[in-house]
């Protein structure tokens, strides 16, 4: 049976990630070499100066309260993917050694069984992938080519407002920071949506990691009598997926951190925006919008994260499920242990503030429209 | 009243113990010379700071009495009387339940040992010590600067306050009161002159030592409970070298390969032992299964006992003698330390309640006053102040009790994580009755009704903002 490479169910992520420039080849990490200069281009060049600019603007619309929240609300997410971009980058070596060890013998599947086990997982983490990636990418397309479209790059408007050192509104500048500004923009999109996937990938691996480990448990001592044995390798695998666990967590604990952090912040100013303006408007859809797509960005998090938990607390079942009546006593004793450790279920979480499950979503959701219609009734007293 | 003999916990707290009793407190033990003349002179000083703290606090309270008319003046004594609540209530907890104290302190006076774990306990009681000395520089800097801020403060500004004006009863003038650090009642007049230098004193040495009090006891319930993490931190490492020594002598190597399925060829496992067993620093733990599995580490005490004829699946006599002395030890060591974490509890939990409750009424009317802040003033600088002061003191507590929790529960994952599946049967069992027994995390309470725990700090802070954010938007 040929080697099962967890690496190439991702193959597609793997590869736009190399294209922003985070994905040094194979399990290397950044070298001086080509590659490494375009990633110092893409990032320094592109995608840095389009997000400060862009921030720099707030200083200068501070007056205008409209534009002054229409402007935080892009800049505070874009400042969150440049920081997840940042933060990709620093963490590299720990990513590319995770990468190493998800290839390692304990974690492969050990039969054609265990490879159609681990396909349900896969397939909707490839399914969400793609129906996200299908509505990010038109996204922000179409919001590059607004101007265009309504007619106002006759008078040299930008996709995004931006202060600029130079004046752009001449006839070859104009152009050239069309183009930086969308080159930019999709970079931070394409990166930050590629990042928040690569982990609810790796979450996704360790789910993947329960089930095999559950599908070794259930068929202990059936056919041979080395229950003690197999039962050592079951062990020394969950430690090793807990460890994966633990530090998967590490890597992208302070991610996590500025991601619940900047998508409250978004959600409470589109919120309080969304809480002013009338319903069935433009800028009311836009906003909704905006807010979806945090709601979305935490939810992929939130699923994948307990996603994690469930199967992790399926496996003392599992253990249970196995021929351990007709072990000796010593084998008992083990199987004892194990069980009780598997009693505590893997959650996963942001230097252990929040837990990435389904009940804190639930909690997210429930504030954001407790705190929305506060608001609204408070606008309407106003 | 006990011998003075200097050990356990009072000998690596005594500076602690020093300034509590310098401060005040009813600590009248731990001193070495307790005859009856050295113990009625300090029983008398104690008396005095106790009848000086109730009359300021009186004439704080007298004050707020007098000025209800005024809603800002009302809200702004009730944070003051409700700041020195604390202070009046931590004193006054302690002169009631010294016994308990007393009985705390003296938990750790004899510990048990094992001459295979002295110096890993050494070691670990060494970190306590240095952690403890720590906290306690922290606190007392931190009390000074907010004494010597508040006596500052009040030099900066008007002191003033509005009253209606005598002559229209619809307008306001402001009238001058005293420049003192605490709006009081006093009964002589305390404007200008000696009265007024001499009131000043009193008060500036009023608001250190009730600083004092209250961060003084708070520091000493943090230090037992760093003292009380180190020792976890020890139980956890000695874990590992006692399931060593009880691990069989056997050196079967299982091939999981052969076990299960044979993976193919192109087997990666060596990428992982060649490229980063040497820089694995961000990673925890070993990752070479190959390591797991095969073989095992012999420590060097087992090398004292491997020679003389040991059977493929048994241990010698004496080596089974040692692992049981060291279960033995690891067992009465976790016991004692549950012993010290209820002592804790039950010495400390009601102050921590009552704290928590006056805190909560302080806090919420803080986020009232908070909404007044026009500008950065004195009054801004004295709202915040407040406000951070209160926040801090919750912060600290919180912050060690969540330490606490999460140690102990971590104490079954370090049982799981060490080779237990190469140990004897008793070792095994020991295993086993430990993941039992330490999957509930030891906690403080405050008597019952909350843990402390970095999640009530969180909600307290989450509670102070959303008044405040309701607050802002009802102005």
């Amino acid at each position: 049976m040929e080697r099962f490479f967890w690496r190439d169910m991702i193959g597609m992520n793997i590869y736009i990630l190399r294209i922003v420039g985070l994905w040094p080849k194979n399990y290397e990490i950044y070298k001086p070499d080509w590659y490494f200069l375009y990633a110092a281009i893409s990032t320094v060049l592109f995608m840095t100066p389009n997000v400060l600019f862009q921030t720099l603007n707030i200083i200068f619309v501070y007056s205008n309260l409209e534009a002054l929240t229409e402007t935080m609300l892009v800049c505070v997410a874009e400042l969150l993917g440049l920081l997840k971009i940042y933060t990709f980058i620093k963490n590299i070596g720990m990513l590319k050694r995770l990468m190493v060890i998800l290839e390692s013998d304990i974690f492969q599947p050990k039969n054609s069984r265990q490879r159609l086990l681990v396909e349900p997982a896969i397939k909707l983490w490839k399914m969400i992938y793609h129906t996200l990636l299908g509505a990010v990418v038109p996204a922000v397309f179409l919001w590059l080519i607004f101007p265009i479209l309504n007619g106002s790059a006759k008078k040299y408007a930008l996709p995004f407002p931006a202060w600029y050192p130079y004046n752009f509104k001449k006839s070859y500048f104009y152009e050239l920071t069309y183009l930086h500004q969308a080159i930019g923009t999709s970079l931070v999109a394409l990166g930050d949506y590629n990042i928040d996937m690569l982990i609810s990938a790796l979450m996704m691996y360790m789910g993947a990691q329960c089930d095999i480990l559950c599908d070794n448990l259930k068929s202990l001592g059936a056919e041979s009598n080395d229950f003690g044995q197999k039962l050592k390798i079951c062990v020394v695998h969950h430690k090793t997926i807990l460890r994966f666990a633990e530090n998967c967590n590490v890597f992208f604990n302070f991610i996590m951190l500025g991601q619940f952090f900047t998508s409250s912040i978004c959600m409470a100013m589109a919120l309080f925006r969304l809480a002013l303006v009338t319903p069935s408007s433009f800028e009311f859809y836009t906003l909704l919008s905006s807010i979806m797509s945090v709601v979305m960005q935490i939810f992929t998090y939130c699923w994948f994260g307990d996603e994690v938990q469930s199967k992790s607390d399926a496996i003392a079942y599992a253990a249970f499920e196995s021929a351990w009546t007709q072990q000796c006593l010593s084998d008992k004793k083990s199987m004892m242990i194990f069980i009780r450790r598997t009693l505590v279920p893997m959650k996963l979480s942001t230097f252990k503030l929040f837990y990435l499950t389904l009940e804190t979503f639930v909690k997210i959701l429930r504030s954001a429209v407790s705190y929305y219609t506060v608001l609204r009734q408070f606008g309407g007293l106003k | 009243m006990m011998k003075f003999k200097v050990s356990g916990l009072v000998a690596d707290l005594m500076p602690n113990i020093r300034l509590i009793q310098g401060s005040g407190h009813f600590m009248l033990n731990y001193h070495a010379d307790n005859s009856g003349a050295l113990h009625t002179l300090r029983l008398g000083y104690c008396c005095v700071t106790l009848v000086f703290m109730l009359l300021q606090y009186g004439c704080n309270f007298v004050n707020l009495v007098l000025e209800r008319g005024d809603v800002n003046d009302l809200a702004a004594n009730t944070i003051t009387v409700l700041f020195f609540t604390h202070c009046i209530t931590k004193f006054v907890y302690f002169a009631v339940r010294s016994k308990l104290f007393y009985r705390t302190l003296g938990i750790w006076n004899q510990p048990n040992s094992h001459p295979l774990f002295v110096e890993s306990n050494n070691r670990y009681h060494a970190l306590a010590l240095k952690k403890m000395r720590r906290l306690l520089y922290i606190i007392i800097v931190w009390t000074s600067f907010s004494a010597i801020a508040w006596t500052s403060i009040t030099f900066v500004g008007e002191s003033v306050h509005t009253t209606k004006d005598p002559e229209n009863e619809n307008l306001t003038i402001s009238e001058p009161i005293p420049r003192l650090l605490v709006r009081a009642w006093y009964p002589w007049n305390a404007m200008s002159g000696m009265p007024h230098m001499l009131t000043l004193i009193f008060q500036v040495y009023y608001v250190f030592f009730a600083l004092a009090h209250a961060n003084l006891l708070d520091s000493l319930f943090c230090s037992w409970l760093i003292f009380a993490c180190e020792q976890l931190q020890h139980l956890k490492e000695i874990m590992k070298p006692l399931m060593e020594l009880s691990a069989t002598l056997d050196t079967y190597v299982p091939k999981s390969a052969d076990l299960f399925r044979a993976p193919s060829a192109t087997s990666q496992d060596n990428l992982i032992e060649n490229d980063y067993n040497s820089k694995n620093e961000d990673l925890k733990g070993v990752y070479s299964t190959r390591q797991e599995l095969g073989g095992h580490f012999r420590g060097a005490a087992l090398q004292n006992f491997g020679a003389g004829g040991v059977g493929p699946n048994g241990l010698t006599k004496k080596q089974e003698l040692m692992v049981r002395s060291a279960i033995k030890y690891w067992v009465e060591r976790h016991k004692h330390v549950v012993r010290l974490v209820t002592a804790i509890g039950d010495a400390y939990g009601v102050a921590l309640l009552l704290h928590m409750l006056t805190s909560t009424i302080m806090l919420t009317l803080l986020a009232y006053q908070a909404t007044k802040i026009t500008g950065v003033d004195k009054y801004a600088a004295t709202v915040i102040g407040y406000l951070l002061f209160a926040l801090a003191q919750v912060f600290h507590f919180c912050i060690f009790g969540n330490r606490l929790i999460e140690e102990s529960s971590s104490v079954m994952e370090a049982a799981y994580s060490c080779h237990w599946y190469d140990g004897s049967e008793e070792a095994k069992t020991f295993v086993q009755i430990v993941c039992q027994q330490c999957q509930k995390a030891m906690s403080i309470s405050g008597a019952k009704f909350f843990t402390i725990s970095l999640d009530l700090f969180a909600s307290v802070l989450g509670a102070v903002v959303t008044y405040f954010m309701v607050l802002v938007q009802l102005k």
